[in-house]
């Protein structure tokens, strides 16, 4: 009797375990052969697709997804998900948040997707049968890794790989305190590629922001040599001249602000700061010279206000006081207008031209010199600030996948199963994907007025300096008689300008006030004659 | 309670940003102060320094070339076509040479006066040396540089130069001595490419019936050269 019940329960055991694995795989949804190999895809499909088995029991909507599937009609799967798992457990799982990713990644919604399983996934549940294919699609060199925008958690690293997580981290905007964080993530990343250089380059930056110049120094300087230099060899040789310029090493830093060529986008901060260098070293009538080319109209939008008020500190230097006087005018009839038009966009950065410098920047980032008319409506170094372009970039991606959403959702009418095409659920991704383009779209608005907002502070900053030139004039210029009395009869000093150095072949033109030689920026040399003495009659 | 210090914000938002505006009131306007420093006005040389966008040290300069004379024969035009060859040593002297290939026609008044006929049916046939070929070596001086706005496109460097040159020249007679004086502006439009427009009085001694004629020509050349 016991033999009789043993074989009657193991009987009806196999029986109900063979109906729970699959009822296609008792029943036989085709007796014969598969005819063709999509016929052959979609029985193994239905069989064997990895990722019915990261669910415990699955119903007839969740295997038509996996069939969907396996027969690479991704679109379609994507619409029958919420079906098949909108309303069950498995939906808000990892496995089944992973699912959803996988099929949002398959179906080009990459940023969506990836901002999606980091926000909603716990990388600890989630199914190495699905870590496996997602990983696949996003792979070590994919783009997404720097737009983003993501929280990594260690558990990721081992899915991904630690050469993602050193691209994730070094997105963040790291401060003079993070250079403990930052010694970290070099650790956990592979010597010899661009991902450490990236990090290293941002560890040169936080080290020289905290004063451990000498430091940064030796890392910049072996940077510098690395075939995988992380940023272009123009910000390598200004960062080296800033270092040796904070360190009072003047001639060594005016070395390097001289390596940067008049092409490139830095060349008028190099221009300005070795002014400074000059000025420092008591080389004013260098700072003139220099500031000579900053200064003219042809490039008073993409010139700051400091490079105005270093001239009229060159100026006061050599006591030329009509000089600072044309200087202080100059600021007030470049920065005033400037100052309106930042403190507008700070209100309202949705303005046309705004729009316009988004547009062009979408499909190729501008440099500071092709910003043309549209620089006097927006903030001066907007081509160079990461975060906006970053945000661009994101706006950017999420239009083309929102285009790509918006696809799907027309199409599910057509396209959708018996039961898909009317679901709440389709309605709250669609919205879900809009959200976040709107996001991106303010994200860069929000930035926009940011750096207005700097803007209008640093022009304020510098207008108070510059009433404290004005105010030195003033006291100079009332002291100006004892100066006379007291230099009447000395010898002439004249200070010749070093700005080009001395070599073969070189020729001379005067410079014309007024005309501008495209040529000659750059070029200029100022001797100044009995600066701060009494001009003979 | 939360309205009212959106409003506070705002409104000292405002007053914070009229007050940037109104700073820039007056600011470099105190003229008459200004002026009792001027006393001590530096004097401020301004100047562009520059390198010679094309490198003229130890270069070797090609330039095929055609003339055209005027003043010496009057009864023949006279045109050449040639080539110079000359090696700049520094951006202001090169030395060189010059091979010139002459063309010689009679021009309206020495047809006319071939043409018309005295009263014994005769025209006058005048004798003419023309030139055949010359060959002289020149120096040239380069004092005085500038550049120009080539059609908003570029700047161009040019040089104005003066000439000085003597050989031979080839007449129907014979071989003759020969020299000349001049100037010229030399343009560098790259590295390799230049063009030079240049004018210059040339003389030699020609015969007419037997007797030694001194030919004062003026020349004007056109040179394209290529930079080695």
């Amino acid at each position: 009797m016991k033999k009789i019940l043993i074989f009657v329960v193991c009987l009806l055991s196999t029986i109900v375990a063979a109906a729970e694995d699959d009822v296609l795989s008792i029943l036989g949804g085709d007796s014969g052969k598969p005819k063709t190999e999509k016929e052959m895809k979609q029985k193994n499909g239905a069989e064997t697709s990895p990722f019915k088995a990261l669910f415990a029991k699955t119903t007839a909507e969740q295997n038509i997804l996996f069939g969907l599937m396996q027969n690479g009609e991704f679109e379609k799967a994507l619409l029958q998900y919420f079906e098949a798992f909108g309303k069950s457990a498995d939906h808000k799982t990892a496995n089944g948040q992973g699912l959803l990713v996988y099929l949002f990644l398959k179906n080009g919604m990459t940023v969506f997707g990836v901002e999606t399983l980091f926000s909603q996934v716990d990388p600890k549940k989630l199914s190495k049968f699905l870590a496996e294919p997602l990983r696949e699609i996003l792979h070590d060199n994919h783009t997404v890794w720097k737009l983003a925008r993501i929280q990594w958690a260690p558990d990721w690293t081992p899915i991904f790989s630690p050469s993602v997580e050193v691209q994730v981290k070094s997105n963040k905007v790291f401060s003079a305190k993070d250079v403990e964080e930052l010694k970290n993530i070099i650790k956990s990343s592979a010597p010899g590629t661009r991902d450490r250089a990236a990090i290293q380059w941002q560890l040169v930056l936080s080290l020289a922001i905290a004063g451990e110049t000498v430091t940064a120094a030796k890392l910049l300087n072996s940077l510098m040599t690395t075939p995988e230099n992380p940023v272009g060899v123009d910000l390598m040789n200004m960062t080296a001249a800033r270092m040796l310029f904070e360190n009072g090493y003047m001639d060594a830093a005016v070395k390097y602000y001289k390596k940067i060529p008049t092409k490139s986008d830095f060349w008028l901060d190099a221009q300005e700061e070795m002014g400074w260098s000059y000025l420092r070293k008591g080389e004013p009538q260098n700072t003139l010279a220099v500031t000579e080319s900053l200064l003219i109209p042809e490039l008073q939008y993409i010139v700051g206000a400091e490079t105005v008020f270093l001239r009229s500190l060159g100026q006061l230097k050599v006591c030329d006081y009509p000089g600072v006087l044309k200087t202080l005018a100059t600021f007030r009839e470049r920065f005033k207008p400037k100052t309106g038009e930042m403190l507008k966009l700070a209100q309202d950065a949705s303005t046309p031209v705004v729009k316009e410098f988004i547009a062009k920047t979408k499909k190729q980032r501008l440099k500071t010199t092709e910003l043309g008319k549209m620089s006097a409506s927006l903030p001066r170094l907007v081509s160079r600030d990461e975060s906006l372009y970053k945000a661009i970039l994101l706006e950017r991606e999420f239009e083309r996948e929102s285009e790509v959403a918006m696809g799907i959702y027309g199409r599910s009418l057509a396209n959708g199963t018996s039961k898909v095409g009317f679901q709440g659920d389709l309605e709250i991704f669609k919205k879900s994907i809009e959200a976040q383009l709107n996001g991106a779209r303010n994200a860069s608005l929000a930035r926009m007025k940011v750096l207005a907002n700097e803007e209008v502070a640093d022009i304020h900053r510098l207008l108070q300096k510059m009433h404290i030139v004005e105010a030195e004039v003033l006291q100079q210029a009332l002291t100006a008689q004892k100066v006379v009395q007291a230099t009447q009869d000395s010898k002439a000093i004249e200070k010749k300008g070093t700005t080009i150095a001395d070599a073969k072949d070189q020729i001379t033109f005067p410079a014309e006030n007024g005309q501008v030689w495209f040529d000659e920026i750059g070029k200029y040399k100022v001797d100044v004659i009995k600066g701060c003495q009494a001009v003979k009659k | 309670m939360k309205k009212i210090i959106f409003i506070l914000i705002l409104a000292t938002s405002q007053w914070a940003n009229a007050d940037v505006m109104k700073d820039f009131d007056g600011l470099g306007e105190n003229k008459d102060l200004f002026d009792t420093a001027k006393a001590l006005h530096p004097d401020l040389n301004v100047t562009v320094v520059q390198q010679r966008v094309v490198d003229r040290r130890m270069r070797v300069e090609l330039a095929p070339e055609l003339s055209a004379f005027t003043g010496g024969d009057a009864y023949m035009d006279t045109t050449s076509y040639g080539l110079t060859a000359q090696l700049h040593i520094v951006p202001w002297i090169s030395l060189g040479a010059r091979y010139a290939k002459f063309s010689n026609a009679l021009n309206k008044e020495g047809e006319n006066l071939i043409n018309d006929v005295d009263a014994n049916d005769k025209g006058i046939i005048p004798d003419m040396d023309f030139p055949k070929d010359s060959v002289m070596g020149f120096v040239n001086f380069y004092p005085i540089y500038g550049k120009m706005n080539t059609m908003n496109i570029g700047i161009t460097h040019f040089d104005l130069y003066m000439s000085l040159g003597y050989g031979n020249i080839n007449l129907r007679s014979g071989t003759t001595p020969t020299w000349s004086a001049g100037g010229g502006v030399g343009l560098w439009w790259s590295q390799h490419f230049s063009s030079r427009f240049e004018v210059r009085y040339q003389t030699y001694k020609a015969q007419r019936y037997d007797q030694g004629v001194d030919l004062d020509n003026v020349v004007a050349s056109l040179q394209l050269g290529y930079l080695l």
